[in-house]
């Protein structure tokens, strides 16, 4: 494919190419919406940047017919099939196909290219890359722990559903007793030699920093940089909510995986409207069949609490602000660590207090008494306890006050340039 | 030579002399085979008698009784003959008091004997055949008429053949296990499921085909270092060895067992042994078979016997071991010989991710690199694909360390070691030093006399073991295996523990 013609003058940093695991156009996770809200944003500053992503829609394909592995998707955006990767989406099986695309990502003759994400990427043809591109700056972005941990990153045993808080190949083996040691080993050796070698990793989140720092990654640079919400989220307004009306509306954000812990809140909630019967929640994100298809011993839950549990289905993420708005509490009662999830940093934007898990991500990003309150991870009397202590509208609109906004774009560019800008 | 009297012979009787078929053997002497009668109460004595009257001496000589025939009540003694040489004119005489037969000791040549040997007793054969082994004069009866066995051939045909270790035609026998090691040890084990006559025996002949000059196979008889025979209650175990020189050249093996339960009741088996590990060889000994009698003496015989063979292997193998080990101890220049990588335990594809990663670590230390194990072809595929370094794997790889002895230093890399060693973010420390001459040796020697898998591969990594072990850590990884018993599994583990840790304190501890 030819090189893609610079589309603006070039700067001083150069050409970045931002590469993402996905684009959101196909899957709205915080990961991809992340590294395409970065990529909007250069663009907007004037950038010299282009995005690639992975599509999923060209990979299924793939399966059936052939396919170019690099597509345009847009001007400076383009898409590619990982159709030619293994079955983990961590290497590829296909080495023409990572050859098409680490020849097209040198060819576009970026200063910077940054990834986000290694899963769908793979780590040789992050290898081959910096091998064809030995004078590029090389950047990651983490999102969350995926290197570490084979449950899908989430460092929560797979058995008891227990936190995770150190990786080893013994204690992943007894999460995994199908594997062998040596997996383990091969596995992390892999990851560690590819990600060592960044001139900078950027984690989301203090607190993923310190998981990766003590699983061994300690080479690069390591700078924590929040992602950035975006333009369009950063210039709505935020206004002041009337406690009063708002402090017993509690809403839950996001899909009803295993581990965003929706199932903990739903357990909270007849304990809850025993302590206060004028609490309502609002699942946003699923419907009440997607949830009881995950969770069916929730339904006699879901039948006591009547009218005050309402599922409003899917919604558009442009439309997060004005629904957070809608709630006087945003509860993230997730069961895994999380890194920086989206929804807290949308809370922020919308003054909307958050009552979050007191663990990892979600107790660095909400600061207790400031942004928000915890309760006791995987703990529904805690909850319950919590969303009742919420109710109080002098205490929603102290936190309604003091809640803290999210970085803005002139702060996330200077922090992404300086950490960047340096070639180890 | 004397023929003692025929126990069923009968007095009076007129001597009587045949010769059946005289074969010419390497270097001009001659195998007469023929058959005798003489009068049971008189001593016969059997001679040839050159041109002159001077006897010509008889290098060897077998009798066998003559089966017996319905038609002849006076069984003949069937006999095998060898000389160095034998004159024109030659004559067979047998005399027994005063009477005396003679007849030309020229007979029908080479062609008879296949016949011979398959009508004679087949006591006869195998004694004949183990001749062979001992006499290199007689190996080309193995080869003539280019059949396989040469005279042999029908003889052998008629033996009862022994499929994997069971024996389905007889009745006192279950199984007949034989194996053989990279040493050249043979373990014969042959079992019941019922106790052994006190009186049974056990001999074994080894034959084999080894390629000639031209590349074709040439049959032969393949003479024994030692050989040694216990009885245990329910078996009988024979221990040999084979001088590996001549087993690396046999492109076959074959064993024939004479298993004698009674003196009237005697099998041949012709056996093809497995190609065994030292701990398989052993725990050979200990092993029963699905049906026998269980029994607490038997357990405790075939350890002892066990015992024994493992003292007797310690004090063969201990020597060279020691020496071997000092010499690696010295200082040698393999650190200035072109650079050999090798990866060993290469048997996880997965592992193909990290050399994708980290082909350079091996292409900047190395000159050339061999990949062992189960997924060598996988881990191979990124230097391949790379193609900076030429990359050998599979067998090729086992003959290419092997031949690397003196000529280049083996830079060693165990996969899982390696590993850990990218991801504590030091790769280099994973590499062994270059390995000379002195380790190789040590190395063949090693998984010659106390190898625990048929894989160079394994032998080499236990050796890498004891060349980085720490005080307080074990030289040797206990063997895992089905096992005959756990007493078996201690006292073999125990001798090539001990085996492994032969040599100098140092050379373990400072490797």
């Amino acid at each position: 494919m030819a090189k893609p013609p610079r589309t603006r003058p070039a700067t001083a940093m150069g050409r970045v190419c931002i590469i993402a695991h996905s684009h959101p156009e196909f899957s709205k996770g915080g990961g991809e919406l992340a590294a395409y809200r970065q990529f909007e944003t250069m663009r907007d500053a004037g950038r010299d940047v282009v995005f690639v992503g992975a599509s999923e829609v060209g990979t299924q394909y793939a399966e059936s017919r052939p396919i170019e592995t690099v597509m345009p998707f847009g001007p400076g955006e383009y898409v590619y099939s990982f159709a030619g990767m293994a079955e983990d989406r961590l290497a590829w099986e296909d080495t023409y196909q990572r050859g098409v695309l680490v020849d097209f990502l040198a060819a576009l003759d970026c200063e910077v290219y940054h990834f986000h994400h290694y899963w769908r990427l793979g780590t040789d043809l992050i290898d081959a890359l910096m091998a064809a591109r030995p004078d590029a700056r090389f950047v990651m972005t983490m999102h969350e722990m995926l290197a570490i941990c084979l449950h899908h990153g989430q460092m929560v045993k797979t058995r008891s559903r227990e936190l995770c808080r150190r990786e080893s190949p013994l204690r992943c083996l007894a999460c995994f007793p199908d594997q062998t040691l040596e997996r383990f080993a091969y596995r992390k050796a892999t990851l560690m030699a590819v990600l060592s070698r960044f001139d900078t990793i950027l984690h989301p989140s203090d607190f993923i920093r310190g998981r990766y720092r003590d699983w061994g990654l300690t080479a690069p640079r390591d700078p924590v940089l929040e992602n950035y919400l975006g333009d369009a989220m950063l210039a709505q307004p935020r206004e002041a909510a009337d406690p009063q009306a708002m402090a017993h509306r509690f809403g839950f954000f996001g899909q009803p995986t295993s581990f965003k812990g929706l199932d903990v809140l739903l357990r909270a909630l007849p304990m809850a409207l025993r302590g206060n019967p004028d609490i309502v929640l609002t699942v946003f994100g699923a419907e009440r069949e997607d949830v009881l298809r995950l969770f069916p011993t929730l339904e006699p839950m879901v039948e006591a609490a009547g009218s005050s549990l309402t599922f409003a289905g899917r919604y558009d993420p442009l439309d997060a602000l004005d629904l957070m708005r809608s709630v006087g509490w945003v509860v993230v009662p997730s069961v895994w660590w999380e890194n920086s999830p989206v929804v807290i940093q949308e809370a922020r934007r919308a003054g909307t207090p958050l009552i979050v898990s007191d663990i990892g991500g979600m107790a660095e990003k909400v600061q207790r008494g400031v942004d928000g309150l915890h309760f006791k991870r995987a703990a529904p009397v805690d909850l319950a306890r919590v969303m009742v202590q919420a109710t109080d509208p002098e205490l929603r609109a102290t936190l309604g006050a003091s809640i803290r906004d999210v970085m803005g774009r002139a702060e996330f560019l200077a922090a992404l340039d300086a950490a960047t800008a340096v070639k180890r | 030579m004397v023929l003692r009297p025929f126990e069923d012979g009968q007095s009076g009787e007129a001597l009587q002399l045949g010769l059946a078929c005289e074969v010419a053997l390497q270097g001009g002497g001659r195998l007469l085979l023929g058959s005798a009668r003489a009068p049971a109460d008189a001593e016969a004595t059997l001679w040839l008698e050159a041109p002159g009257g001077q006897p010509c001496p008889i290098m060897q000589a077998r009798f066998h009784p003559e089966p017996a025939q319905p038609d002849s009540p006076r069984p003949a003694r069937l006999f095998a003959l060898v000389t160095d040489a034998l004159p024109p004119g030659t004559r067979l005489v047998l005399q027994a008091g005063d009477q005396r037969t003679d007849i030309a000791g020229e007979g029908s040549g080479e062609s008879a004997l296949a016949g011979l040997l398959a009508a004679w007793p087949a006591e006869a054969g195998f004694a004949l055949l183990a001749d062979c082994a001992a006499n290199p004069a007689l190996q080309p009866l193995l080869g003539w008429q280019q059949r396989p066995f040469g005279g042999f051939g029908d003889w052998l045909a008629g033996l009862n053949p022994v499929r994997g270790r069971m024996v389905e035609t007889l009745a006192e026998i279950e199984e007949a296990e034989t194996l053989t090691s990279l040493a050249g040890e043979v373990m014969v084990v042959v079992r019941g499921s019922a106790a052994f006559p006190p009186e049974a025996r056990l001999e074994m002949v080894a034959i084999g085909q080894r390629p000639d000059a031209a590349g074709r196979a040439e049959p032969v008889a393949v003479p024994l270092l030692d050989w040694h025979v216990a009885a245990l209650p329910q078996a009988l175990v024979g221990q040999a060895r084979i001088d590996p020189a001549w087993l690396d050249r046999l492109s076959t093996l074959e064993l024939v067992l004479r298993v004698q339960m009674r003196p009237d009741l005697v099998h041949f088996l012709r056996c093809r042994p497995r190609a065994a590990t030292v701990p398989d060889l052993l725990d050979s000994i200990c092993r029963t078979t699905p049906f026998a009698e269980p029994g607490d003496a038997a357990g405790a015989a075939a350890l002892d016997l066990l015992r024994l063979v493992v003292a007797r292997r310690e004090a063969l193998w201990a020597p060279p071991l020691a020496s071997l080990a000092a010499q690696r101890a010295a200082p040698d220049a393999a650190g200035h010989l072109p650079r050999l990588g090798l990866i060993l335990g290469a048997d996880d594809p997965l592992a193909a991710r990290l050399f994708q990663v980290t082909a350079p670590e091996f292409e900047g230390r190395c000159d050339r690199l061999l990949v062992m194990g189960d997924a060598a072809e996988a881990v191979a595929q990124p230097f391949i694909r790379r193609g900076r370094i030429p990359v050998t794997l599979g067998a090729a790889a086992v003959q290419a360390l092997r031949q690397a002895a003196g000529r280049a230093g083996v830079l060693a890399v165990e996969a899982p070691r390696f590993a850990a060693a990218v991801a504590a973010g030091r790769p280099a420390s994973a590499f062994s030093r270059p390995l000379g001459a002195a380790d190789l040796a040590r190395l063949l020697a090693l998984h010659a006399s106390a190898g625990c898998e048929p894989a160079l591969a394994d032998s080499l990594a236990r050796l890498l073991r004891l060349h980085r072990m720490q005080p307080g850590e074990p030289a040797f990884l206990p063997v895992q295996r089905g096992w005959s018993s756990p007493h078996a599994a201690e006292v073999v583990n125990a001798h090539l523990a001990r085996l492994w840790s032969t040599g100098p304190a140092e050379t373990a501890l400072h490797g």
